[in-house]
């Protein structure tokens, strides 16, 4: 196996290696003729022969027999990931190339990862099939839209990619600046983003985060200011108080699911709408800090519940990092949770009711799971995670709960969609989805900084990334099911499905045909 | 006994009833839009955006056409005061045709590439709120709102058109009368044409139908592209309500009307009571804040704000009646299923 393997890896390297060569080529010619084509098309030209020449080698590999590439279809997936990884890898490495070191490493560890990439395909076509290639095109589909976008508001696309990239290695953007902010937006984006995955592992769906946020902000607040209560029992149960109303916010949904067969969909949108009336009110008239303020905003809560930021935990490391950014402590408890959910679904016996109710809710109640219950705990465990962000909101930024920031911050809720939808509703999935949603929400700004292209740029990208990603999700599984099919028929015998932890189970089958609107 | 008297006054006011038409009107359309997409098995959470981008469309439409000369730049084709009303009425259609277009999206994504209804429709809403400040930006130079266009005025009817009977008849948009036109013509077509009872049988039963060769994806397309055109005219009428586009200017609207054809169970009829009983609730608070009794207007506005969707939660969890969904709602049709 591992001789093939190797084998394999030489001969992949080959293909890249010529590849890269044939894109050289193009903008060799283009060089040589003086540049008649604008650097735009050149890249795009030399994207295209370069992948054609690679391809080209592939079928000669395959064509004379020499090599191990036997599989068509894996070698063609191979080029069709390992050399788009490889440009990649080279374009990150290009634009940090103010660290010296990583301009000459980076072809070689570009093709490294390449190959990487493409043994992968070989190793687990069906995995990078289901798994992989739709987040992938759909975020090179939404780069493509981006680019258009630009290009309509009479922005040349390719230079004004070049003054954000350029603008960074001038200093006009920090990168630890940039890095905290990508944190700080990460942070609501993680939680929210392992409730919606949570889930949907159990084959429901979660739009309920706006609401499950805005209540666990007001607990956590209203909590929070008690006086007098000592501060290491103060923090725990202001932030267990709000988890619990996320929690109970998200129960709701899945109890009347469970028992009156109402569908959760609906109903978590319904309660987004008599969250944000009823912690409206709460903030107007009952907790309201004082009576002759027209801000609804509720007291302070007591600084012994003020969670550190990550400035100050790196200062006593001796690094540097900006203060004024508001990351906190909170993403590092995000991060646990990813890692929590994880061993929950994947490694105890309720996450696994939670998973099979999602894969198949009639095996399950046969094999003896209470499927009503399983729904019921699955929302509230999603609510919980919505809920979490009071951890972040309340105690690491504004330190009270007050309306209209908490309404704006709520629509991370949503956003939580998106990045489940990216991080296939994996925790590992999840938390690279958040940090790279987090980032374009960086770069929009960065865009609109340069150029004055509004950064609602980036929610029209988050929402074609959706798109696409739920039709790539379908065609590339129907491409897998065709792959196994001629498996079958060839004689061969089929492969375990996935390869790693991540694709150990394909997505809930209820979650991709939710039953009627009441019934 | 005073507080009963400042009730039924509010409650028989002019401003209330009109009021309570002129804010039904947006839903209405909407509602009956979701109920064609809805009979035809295809969820549509995607409302809310179609009405969004419609509503742009609308406003950039008739500025276009409309914008008076300013200096050097010539105004729009009918800016001419007796032409304005062809400018007006072509916005109107723009706005439709918006909606028909981004009903398009969610007919592609669900119906031919078979992915999931509800994902795809907040995909949908999340593309309108950002593509309609984006477009704003680069048309009228802000994201937050556009200049004012001209609205449809209702008749002028003269003395009459100020009595109680002339106001709350005859006081209103054009748009008002189209909508119950349409009202009554959603009902015909859905349920006494062959038209209509198809869609239901794909709702309903898709594989049925599919065997008596009604073609299941065509007829998911146009219940999905025909709620494309509904909604999108609630969206050309909510801007001709307030004369201009604004930043996320439906506001859940989209969900609203959703939530008034759930309680309306799937009817056009229904979907009219469940939208003028919510915008009687809305219409009613506006009306406490002017009442002469303070304990009138110390109501919250918060809590007559959760009406509809406190009452939506009660019927789908069936406390208050019972909801039937089209059984097919919500599933895509695999032609070669076993």
């Amino acid at each position: 196996m591992s001789r093939t393997l190797g084998r394999q890896a030489l001969a992949l390297a080959g293909c890249l290696v010529v590849g890269t060569l044939g894109r050289g080529l193009v903008r060799l010619v283009d060089a040589l003729a003086g540049s008649p084509l604008g650097p735009g098309t050149v890249g795009a030209l030399s994207l295209v022969a370069g992948f054609a020449v690679a391809l080209a080698a592939v079928r000669a590999c395959v064509r004379t027999g020499r090599y191990a590439l036997s599989e068509p279809f894996s070698a063609g997936l191979a080029i069709g990931v390992g050399f788009p990884g490889l440009l990649a890898v080279r374009a990150v490495a290009a634009a940090a190339a103010s660290a010296t070191w990583l301009t000459w490493l980076g072809w070689p560890a570009a093709l490294g990862i390449g190959v990487a990439l493409g043994l992968g395909c070989v190793a687990a076509p069906e995995f990078v099939l289901t798994r992989l290639l739709a987040p992938v095109c759909a975020v090179g589909c939404a780069a493509l839209v981006g680019m258009i976008c630009l290009a309509l508001m009479g922005y040349d696309p390719v230079a004004a990619a070049h003054e954000v990239v350029h603008g960074a290695q001038q200093g006009k953007w920090g990168l630890r600046d940039d890095l905290g902010y990508i944190l700080y937006n990460a942070t609501p984006l993680l939680l929210t983003g392992l409730a919606v995955a949570s889930a949907f592992r159990t084959g429901l769906f979660n739009i309920g985060g706006r609401g499950q946020i805005l209540v666990s902000c007001l607990a956590c607040a209203w909590v929070g200011a008690f006086p007098g209560l000592p501060g290491f029992l103060h923090l725990p149960l202001a932030v267990g108080s709000g988890v619990l109303a996320g929690a109970a916010w998200g129960a709701i949904p899945g109890l009347l699911k469970a028992w009156r067969g109402a569908h959760e969909v609906i109903i978590t949108i319904m309660m987004n709408f008599v969250a944000a009336a009823l912690t409206g009110y709460f903030c107007t008239y009952p907790l309201k800090e004082s009576a002759s303020s027209l801000i609804p905003q509720t007291a302070p809560i007591s600084e012994s519940l003020h969670v550190p930021r990550l400035a100050e935990l790196l200062k006593r490391a001796d690094i540097e990092f900006p203060g004024y950014v508001q990351a906190n402590v909170s993403l590092l408890v995000a991060l646990l949770l990813a890692g929590a959910v994880y061993v929950f679904l994947w490694h105890t016996r309720w996450g696994y009711e939670l998973r099979a109710v999602g894969l198949n809710p009639s095996a399950a109640e046969y094999g003896g799971i209470r499927v009503p219950r399983a729904i019921a705990m699955a929302m509230a465990l999603s609510g919980a995670l919505s809920g979490a962000c009071c951890l972040d909101f309340i105690c690491g930024q504004k330190y009270r709960y007050m309306h209209d920031d908490a309404m704006a911050y709520s629509e991370n809720g949503f956003l939580g969609i998106a990045v489940a939808l990216l991080g296939q509703n994996h925790p590992a999935g999840v938390v690279a989805a958040a940090f790279f949603f987090a980032f374009l929400v960086r770069l929009g700004g960065l865009v609109e900084f340069h150029t004055h292209v509004p950064k609602d740029l980036v929610l029209v990208l988050q929402a074609v990334i959706i798109l696409f990603l739920i039709v790539g999700n379908e065609v590339f599984r129907r491409l897998a099911e065709r792959y196994r099919a001629s498996l079958v028929r060839s004689g061969r015998s089929v492969p375990a499905t996935g390869g790693s932890a991540a694709g150990a189970d394909p997505a809930p089958a209820s979650a991709a045909a939710p039953g009627g609107g009441g019934a | 006994m005073n507080l009963l008297a400042d009730l039924w006054h509010i409650l028989w006011s002019v401003e209330t009833l009109t009021g309570t038409i002129r804010l039904s009107i947006p839903l209405l359309l909407a509602a009956l839009g979701g109920v064609f997409s809805e009979r035809s098995g295809v969820v549509n959470i995607a409302l809310e955006g179609i009405m969004l981008n419609a509503a742009f469309a609308t406003v950039l439409a008739t500025h276009a056409l409309t914008h008076p000369a300013v200096g050097e730049v010539p105004g729009g084709p009918f800016a001419d005061p007796d032409l304005l009303v062809f400018g007006m009425w072509s916005g109107v259609a723009a706005g439709m045709a918006a909606g028909v277009l981004t009903a398009l999206i969610h007919a592609v994504v669900t119906v031919t590439a078979k992915a999931d209804q509800i994902v795809s429709g907040v995909g949908v809403n999340l593309l309108a709120i950002g593509s309609t400040q984006f477009l704003c930006f680069k048309f009228f130079g802000s994201t937050s709102n556009s200049p004012t266009i001209p609205a449809i005025r209702p008749w002028d009817l003269g003395d009459f058109g100020q009595s109680f009977l002339g106001q709350v008849l005859f006081g209103y948009s054009p748009l008002v009368y189209l909508a119950f036109g349409v009202l009554a013509l959603a009902h015909v077509v859905l349920f006494r044409t062959t038209f209509g009872l198809r869609l239901q049988a794909v709702g309903e039963h898709p594989r049925a139908a599919d065997t008596l060769g009604v073609s299941v994806g065509r007829m998911r397309y146009a219940g999905v592209l025909l709620s494309g055109a509904l909604a999108g005219l609630g969206g050309a009428y909510l801007t001709s309500d307030v004369a201009q586009f604004t930043q996320n200017m439906t506001a859940g609207r989209g969900y609203i009307a959703l939530a008034a054809m759930i309680l309306g169970k799937w009817t056009p009829g229904g979907a009219l009571g469940a939208c003028l009983l919510f915008a009687f609730a809305q219409k009613f608070q506006f009306a406490l804040r002017g009442a002469p009794s303070p304990l009138l207007q110390s109501i919250p506005s918060q809590f007559t704000d959760m009406i509809p969707y406190l009452l939506t939660i009660l019927v789908l969890a069936g406390l208050v009646g019972r909801a039937r969904a089209p059984a097919a709602l919500g599933k895509p049709y695999e032609a070669s299923e076993a």
